[in-house]
C-alpha cells in the first residue's frame, strides 16, 4: 500500500454514525465500510437501518434505533459500541431534519423551533459529547458533523428555515470551538457543508423547490447522496490529520457566489 | 482513490508542499508535469522515476504566461492531455511594516503568488474547455483568510487568491471545471525553514495556536488529492483549511 493509500485508509477504525438510515448517512455507512471500519449505525427508523444495512456486505455491523435528541439513546448507543467493539474512532453527527414547515419567523410554531433545536443541535452535542469522551481514553479520534451550506449563509432566497439556518450555523461555530478545545489531545472535529443533495430532506418531490435548487447551484445541477463520500473518507482518515475546527463546503458553488 | 494515468500539472514541486504532493500524486499512478524556477525539480522527477512513476520537469517561470502556456502544453502533448493541476509555486516575503514595503517589493509578491496562479488557471483553463473539463487546486493560505503583522502583501496575495479561486470556479462551473483553494497553516518546509528556527518567532507563532507544531508537508497533500479526484465532485469554490485549527480561534 502507498503512502497515498493508507493515510485515506480506515480498515480497523470503528465508526458510530446518527442518521444511518437515509440519504447522506447511508452514503458515509457505505463508505467506511467499502474502506474497511467497523460500523455501529443509529436511527429513528428501523427500517432505514435494515435497508443500509442490506446494502454493505460483509461488514461487521451494529444498529440502535433511538432519537437524537434523546440524551439517553446517545449514551445507550455509545454504550453499545465500546460493548461491542471496545473503542470509537470515529462518530458521525450526521442525524438531523429540515423546519417542519417552513416559514418566516413571525408564524413560526414554537414546537417546529424546538423539535428542530432538539435533534440538530442537541442531538450533535449529545453525539459529540459521548464519542470525545471514548477517544480521549484511547488517544485520540475523528468527528464529522453535517452542518450545511445554510450553516453559513441565510436560506430564505430559496426557502425560509429560521430554526435549520440557526442550528446549522450553530453546528459549525460547535465544531470550531471544539476543534480548539481538543487539538492537543489528537481528536480532530470538523463539520460538512453539503449543498442540495438529492436526499429526502430535500423535498425531491416538489417540483418547484427541485427547480430552484438547480437554478441556485452554480454546477447547474444537485448532488448525488453519494458525492458526499469522498469528504467524509477525507475528514475520517489520517489524510486529514492536521485539519481541526474547520467546515468543508460541498456545494457545487453555492458559498462561492 | 487512484490517479492512473491522469496528467497532473503542479507548479513548485522542487521542494515543501510541492514536492509532498507530486511524490503523492505519482504513487496513485498519475504522470506528473513539474513546472518551476528551481531546478531542484530535477530531483523530485528523479525521485518518482525511481519508485517507477511518470514525471517530467519544466523548467518554468511562473510569472511569464508564455513560459506558463508552454509547460502546461508540454503535459497535455506528454503525458495524454491534463486532468488536473496544483498550482502552488509560491514566495514569502521577509516579514516588513506595510509603510516600508517598496513598489518592487510589493510587485514581486503579486507577480509570483497572484499573477502566477492566474497564468497557471488561463492556461489549464483553456486546456479544460477543449476537453470537458478538469480540476484545479491552488495553494492560498491562512494569510489568504486571515492577517498577520508585518506580512501585508502576502496576505493580500493569498486572499486575492481566494477571491479568483471563486472566480474560476462560478464562472466555469458548468462546464466540468473545478476550482477549489487549501489554506494551509503553518508548515515546515524550506520557504519556513529560517522562521521556524526563530524561537522568538516560535513562541510568538504558536502563543495562540492550539496544536503547537508545523505541519510536515505530506500532511497537506491528502487535501490536494482529495480536491483533484473524482471524490470531490460536487466540491467547487471552496477553501480547505489545514491549519491545526490555527483559524478557528
Amino acid at each position: 500500500m502507498t503512502t497515498a493509500q493508507k493515510i485515506f485508509d480506515v480498515t480497523g477504525k470503528v465508526a458510530f454514525i446518527t442518521g444511518a438510515g437515509s440519504g447522506l448517512g447511508r452514503a458515509m455507512a457505505e463508505v467506511l465500510a467499502a474502506n474497511g471500519a467497523k460500523l455501529v449505525l443509529f436511527d429513528v427508523s428501523a427500517k432505514g437501518l435494515a435497508t443500509t444495512v442490506s446494502g454493505l456486505g460483509a461488514t461487521e455491523v451494529e444498529t440502535v434505533v433511538g432519537d437524537v435528541s434523546d440524551e439517553a439513546a446517545v449514551e445507550g448507543a455509545i454504550a453499545t459500541c465500546i460493548g461491542r467493539f471496545g473503542r470509537l474512532d470515529i462518530a458521525c453527527a450526521n442525524a438531523g431534519i429540515a423546519d417542519p414547515e417552513p416559514a418566516r419567523l413571525d408564524g413560526y410554531k414554537s414546537e417546529n423551533w424546538h423539535k428542530t433545536v432538539g435533534i440538530n443541535l442537541d442531538g450533535v452535542f449529545y453525539v459529540n459529547r459521548a464519542a470525545i469522551r471514548e477517544m480521549l481514553k484511547t488517544g485520540g479520534g475523528k468527528v464529522i458533523n453535517t452542518a450545511s451550506m445554510w450553516g453559513l449563509a441565510g436560506a430564505a432566497a430559496v426557502a425560509p428555515l429560521p430554526a435549520y439556518t440557526a442550528t446549522k450555523g450553530a453546528v459549525v461555530n460547535l465544531t470550531r470551538e471544539l476543534g480548539l478545545e481538543y487539538a492537543k489531545d489528537n481528536v480532530q472535529v470538523n463539520a460538512i457543508c453539503p449543498g442540495f443533495f438529492d436526499t429526502a430532506i430535500g423535498d425531491p418531490n416538489d417540483p418547484d423547490f427541485a427547480k430552484a435548487t438547480v437554478e441556485f447551484t452554480p454546477m447547474g445541477r444537485t448532488a448525488k447522496a453519494e458525492e458526499i463520500m469522498g469528504s467524509v473518507l477525507y475528514l475520517a482518515s489520517s489524510a486529514s490529520d492536521f485539519v481541526t475546527g474547520t467546515s468543508l463546503v460541498i456545494d457545487g458553488g453555492c458559498a462561492a457566489r | 482513490m487512484t490517479f492512473e494515468n491522469k496528467s497532473v500539472f503542479i507548479s513548485g514541486a522542487a521542494t515543501g508542499i510541492g514536492r509532498a504532493t507530486a511524490l503523492a500524486f505519482a504513487s496513485q499512478g498519475a504522470k506528473v508535469l513539474i513546472a518551476d524556477v528551481d531546478k531542484r525539480a530535477a530531483d523530485v522527477v528523479a525521485e518518482i522515476s525511481g519508485m517507477g512513476g511518470v514525471a517530467q520537469f519544466a523548467q518554468c517561470d511562473v510569472t511569464d504566461a508564455a513560459q506558463v502556456r508552454a509547460a502546461v502544453a508540454k503535459a497535455v502533448q506528454d503525458h495524454g492531455g491534463l486532468h488536473a493541476a496544483f498550482n502552488n509555486a509560491g514566495v514569502l516575503p521577509k516579514p516588513e511594516p506595510m509603510h516600508e514595503v517598496t513598489d518592487a517589493g510589493f510587485d514581486r509578491v503579486m507577480e509570483v503568488d497572484l499573477k502566477g496562479v492566474f497564468h497557471c488557471m488561463q492556461a489549464q483553463i483553456a486546456q479544460f474547455l477543449t476537453t470537458g473539463g478538469g480540476a484545479i487546486v491552488n495553494t492560498a493560505s491562512v494569510a489568504g483568510l486571515i492577517a498577520d503583522p508585518m506580512m501585508s502583501v502576502y496576505v493580500a496575495a493569498k486572499h486575492a487568491v481566494v477571491g479568483l479561486t471563486k472566480a474560476a470556479a462560478v464562472e466555469y462551473a458548468t462546464r466540468g471545471i473545478r476550482v477549489n483553494a487549501i489554506a494551509p497553516g503553518f508548515v515546515a518546509t524550506p520557504m519556513t525553514e529560517a522562521w521556524l528556527e526563530d524561537e522568538d518567532f516560535r513562541e510568538e507563532m504558536f502563543k495562540h495556536n492550539i496544536i503547537g507544531r508545523a505541519a510536515d508537508p505530506a500532511e497537506i497533500s491528502g487535501t490536494v488529492l482529495h480536491l483533484c479526484s473524482e471524490a470531490a465532485s460536487f466540491t467547487n469554490g471552496t477553501v480547505h483549511v489545514v491549519d491545526g485549527g490555527q483559524t478557528a480561534h
